[in-house]
């Protein structure tokens, strides 16, 4: 649904952010881009609902070339992205019509609007927020109610950069159940985050460093075969265990993922 | 030389409908070179507790001193810098340099001295000094925040207070930024850092308070703190605390994944253990 193809990004002062990037995001999908600080992951996915245009090279959505202008709304409508801040999203004085401001502005008639408005607060969890305003809500929950406004324009792809990485772990845990819940629901997801525990279950991670794609594989591939700190990034700390152990001779029948992994292969050797 | 927190109670909107209290009868020391974390989850009271170590909030009840002088004093402010969560927010200058220079600049500081307190505080985070004349905003969002924190160490307070300083920081720059506060705390200065990635702030703290709705609820070392059992604990203890469960004869104040590693290959008989 997604095609990149030798994709280079100038900043306007010059500067390089992406170099050469080649991506091909199939419908369907749960990929997570990973990366340090200033890696190119944000400029990455900017220009997949045409925010940030190509310096060289190209990117197309549902066969939509980003740098023709014409293509722009059908674009962004196909896909929608939450951001690392949601405070500077929010329009509406609820949180109900913040989710509708969306819908609304598609000109849909208003019983269709009611019912992507339920639909998406059902999906988030946060019917019950309905009437509040959106800035006095907690940061976990911002994040769902500008994700739900994402979900009511009933986009094909959602990007969520780093929206995680601003919130405790009990939110962070409540935004990764919806972001899952979204894919499951037939949504191709990407999911920007320099938390590798919240790539175990993607079908696909995506590494970046200084602009480039360093790696793009099964997490547990990825996992194995890269050195990630060299990257800048923390591997889970379930999976640093697994192969410390393996080299002390841990013969686990392979590298464990997730604490519940480790846990079972543990409980096999005794 | 300490902070001193004795029974301080603090109440929002003290007298209205709407009147809640944040913080009861807290009473706790943070004494010089200390490291301590705060931890707790959210509205348990971290950041209201944090902005009495400087007197911006003053307590409904109780008092807090900082060398022996009442916190809301003005003298406190050069002793106690607070780091506040979004520090992005905090930047305003045109220039690195200017941004980080404001603080020490508003309290007298000139040159030559007070180009080297920046320089100082950029070095001692690991950010190069050729990031002075170029503007803050358009530097990378953990950078903006090593930024924002050098602007507080560039003052030299005698604590360092920083909320949430590690989330959005990759890993080169968590551990400069954790390598610069043990260095601060080993020369003498006081680290307070409230958060809840604890994971990574119990091999380097001293101490550890826990916070839950408004009141201290642990006090102790980070291998109390696990055997504590608190609610947020690291992912390592979970697995520790499941082994137990199961029969594994593991340590219950393991922290960290070294100790997680030497429990494990022990009880497992691993060979390795010795090696490495």
């Amino acid at each position: 649904m997604i095609d990149i193809r030798k994709l280079r990004y100038n900043y306007p002062d010059g500067t390089l952010a992406l170099d050469s990037v080649d991506l091909h995001i199939g419908r369907g999908e749960f990929l997570v881009i990973a990366g340090r600080n200033g890696s190119g992951k944000s400029s990455l996915v900017r220009h997949m609902n045409a925010l940030l245009l190509p310096s060289e090279g190209f990117v197309s959505v549902n066969g939509l070339c980003t740098s023709q202008k014409k293509h722009h709304p059908d674009i962004r409508r196909a896909v929608g992205m939450v951001f690392q801040e949601p405070d500077s999203q929010f329009i509406g004085m609820t949180v109900e019509e913040d989710i509708a401001f969306g819908p609304e502005n598609l000109g849909l008639p208003s019983s269709r609007i009611r019912e992507l408005v339920d639909m998406s607060m059902t999906t988030l969890g946060i019917s019950g927020l309905r009437y509040l305003s959106p800035r006095s809500l907690s940061g976990g929950q911002k994040q769902k109610v500008a994700t739900a406004g994402v979900l009511a324009m009933e986009p094909e792809c959602v990007i969520f950069d780093e929206v995680t990485s601003m919130l405790d772990p009990l939110s962070r845990q409540e935004v990764l159940g919806a972001i899952r819940r979204i894919h499951a629901g037939g949504t191709t997801v990407i999911h920007v985050t320099h938390r590798l525990e919240e790539a175990v279950d993607a079908d696909r991670l995506v590494i970046m460093d200084s602009g480039r794609i360093v790696a793009d594989d099964l997490p547990r591939n990825v996992f194995m075969e890269h050195d990630l700190e060299g990257y800048g990034i923390e591997m889970p700390v379930m999976v640093t265990l697994s192969k410390m152990l393996a080299r002390a001779g841990f013969s686990g029948r392979r590298l464990a993922l997730t604490k519940e992994e480790l846990l079972e292969d543990i409980c096999q050797l005794r | 030389m300490s902070i001193e927190v004795k029974d301080v109670t603090f109440r929002y909107a003290p007298g209205t409908p709407l009147e809640t209290t944040a913080l009861e009868g807290i009473s706790l020391s943070i004494n010089k070179g200390e490291f301590v974390l705060i931890s707790g989850a959210i509205g348990s009271g971290k950041s209201t507790l944090i902005r009495h170590l400087n007197g911006l909030l003053r307590p409904s009840s109780g008092q807090v001193t900082v060398d022996g002088i009442a916190a809301h004093g003005k003298k406190v402010k050069a002793k106690v810098g607070v780091l506040f969560q979004f520090p992005h927010q905090q930047l305003f200058g045109r220039t690195v340099f200017e941004d980080v220079a404001f603080g020490p600049g508003n309290f007298g500081l000139r040159n030559p001295e007070l180009e080297k307190h920046v320089h100082d505080a950029l070095e001692m985070l690991g950010l190069s000094q050729g990031i002075c004349p170029i503007s803050p905003f358009s530097l990378s969002g953990g950078q903006k925040r090593l930024v924002a924190i050098a602007g507080v160490l560039a003052s030299r307070p005698d604590y360092i207070v920083l909320d949430e300083p590690l989330s959005g920081l990759d890993v080169g720059h968590k551990k400069s930024l954790l390598s610069a506060l043990q260095l601060l705390s080993s020369k003498g200065t006081s680290v307070v850092v409230v958060s809840h990635q604890v994971s990574d702030l119990l091999s380097v703290a001293q101490r550890v308070f826990l916070l839950d709705r408004g009141s201290l609820v642990f006090s102790g070392t980070p291998a109390e703190y696990v055997r504590h059992s608190p609610p947020s604990m690291p992912e390592i203890n979970f697995l520790m605390k499941e082994l137990r469960s199961r029969g594994f004869d593991v340590r219950d104040d393991a922290f960290g994944i070294d100790d997680a590693f030497s429990e494990i290959t022990r009880v497992l008989g691993l060979k390795g253990a010795v090696e490495e």
